[in-house]
């Protein structure tokens, strides 16, 4: 595994409120995760999993600290990167927990949409797309509608809209909190698989305990800190 | 004499032209009210001699205003040049006729505008989290604000369409002549395209207000 840095957070704090109504959410976060890694965030509700990953997408802005993307530093003490939204398009792939493809465009089309966006071209983006429909094996689908395919189906196409853009990191918010346990399992490997062979950096919010033991690390938001847990490999069933 | 095609009275009532002589047989003998009573009564051959209109024509020289101004002094009777004919049957009938149409056209346009800006604002709210979702993923506010135009645009055209189709289908229907003209048809789809693109704005302001960070958590 390649041992690129591909989120690097420093001191990061993260308050809501003001004097007698601060709520400290995040406090004194410092961590590393490289490329190729899939790392599950867990912590109880309101412990600020959300405020975490919108942090690092560039949605949320910290109160103080430091967040790198990549080789970009994209936050000290404020934003760094002049515009935000460019960093999640370029940088970022978004997986949520049910597919949220745009119901009035085929696979295709929601799968090119954002290279679009980032200016390739309309037959590089399809070519590309073609390519990741074929290596989630849903190619044959790509002309239908989401309406048409199942959950699990669409789940696929929701992650190869994740990856059209060559991100370097993944973040997932609960993936597989539509699925039933086989095709948890089956995501979460083909996450794994897609982390190792395109070197993307995936961090994946979850409350499904059957797939923990598929990520390399257990991430833990612990009394507003992070606390790290390693998976051993001889855990995966 | 004979058939008009396209022409109608200022009331939109069926036009025909026959000679003054038919013209005053059919007024005073077939419709004049007195005529109707005698022959209710049984009085045959009654004739009226009512003259409602005399036309005349001034001989160059003359001041038409002066003349007129001359024959209004003569009792129960009213003059008229025919700049003034021309004028009140323009003003006061066919252009208060048309600026009434186009009042009622005019709220039908607006009323309209808000039924298709409601539509939109609904159907964009319901679409909020896939919104949320395009902006959080990066897509630029001009992609996602196209979206919302065309989706206005293509239910404007698709109302036109259908409505035209519609009126085609009913306009003999109509108790007087509707005449339907390919420049009004253009005129008005310059005004749904206008009126979709005012309405699109309350979807527009949506899609801008739009948080990202609805698409992550609950």
């Amino acid at each position: 595994m390649s041992k690129q840095s591909a989120i690097k957070v420093k001191n990061l704090i993260k308050n809501f409120g003001k004097e007698e109504n601060l709520v400290k959410v995040i406090e004194n976060a410092s961590f590393e995760i490289q490329k190729g890694e899939v790392v599950a965030l867990i912590a109880p509700s309101g412990a600020g999993k959300t405020t975490l990953l919108m942090m690092i997408g560039c949605v949320l802005e910290p109160t103080s600290g430091e967040i790198w993307l990549g080789e970009e530093m994209v936050y000290k003490d404020k934003w760094i990167a002049k515009d935000t939204r460019r960093i999640r398009r370029e940088k970022i792939g978004f997986i949520f927990q049910a597919h949220y493809l745009i119901p009035f465009l085929n696979v295709i089309e929601n799968i090119t949409l954002l290279p679009q966006a980032n200016k390739v071209s309309e037959a590089e983006a399809k070519k590309k797309a073609m390519e990741l429909l074929e290596y989630l094996e849903i190619a044959d689908k790509a002309y239908n509608m989401s309406s048409q395919l199942s959950g699990g189906q669409n789940q696929r196409v929701a992650i190869a809209r994740a990856l059209a853009n060559n991100p370097e990191i993944i973040l997932a918010d609960e993936p597989t909190a539509a699925l039933d346990g086989e095709r948890s399992v089956s995501v979460i490997k083909m996450l794994k698989k897609i982390a190792r062979e395109q070197n993307v950096a995936i961090i994946t919010v979850t409350h499904d305990e059957r797939i923990l033991p598929y990520c390399d690390r257990i991430m833990k938001i612990q009394n507003r800190s992070i606390v790290f847990h390693e998976i051993d490999e001889d855990e995966v069933v | 004499m004979g058939i008009t095609h396209n022409t109608v009275s200022n009331g939109g009532d069926p036009l025909v032209y026959i000679s003054l002589k038919d013209a005053q047989e059919l007024q005073f003998l077939y419709s004049n009210k007195e005529i109707q009573n005698n022959i209710a009564r049984g009085v045959q051959n009654s004739e009226s001699f009512l003259v409602n209109t005399i036309v005349t024509t001034v001989k160059s020289g003359y001041n038409i205003d002066e003349v007129a101004r001359d024959i209004r002094k003569w009792q129960h009777k009213s003059v008229y040049t025919a700049a003034q004919q021309k004028e009140i049957l323009t003003k006061n009938l066919i252009e208060k006729s048309s600026k009434q149409i186009g009042l009622f056209t005019v709220i039908l346009v607006v009323v309209s505008t808000i039924i298709i800006a409601l539509i939109i604002y609904t159907m964009t709210l319901e679409k909020m989290k896939e919104i949320a979702i395009m902006k959080l993923m990066g897509l630029p506010n001009s992609l996602i604000i196209s979206m919302i135009v065309k989706e206005t645009l293509l239910l404007g055209v698709f109302a036109f369409v259908f409505g035209n189709i519609f009126s085609h289908l009913v306009y003999d229907k109509f108790p007087k002549l509707v005449v339907l003209q390919i420049p009004d048809a253009w005129t008005l789809f310059g005004v749904v395209i206008i009126a979709s693109i005012l309405a699109s704005f309350v979807g527009v302001k949506k899609v801008i207000s739009a948080d990202p960070a609805a698409a992550i958590g609950g």
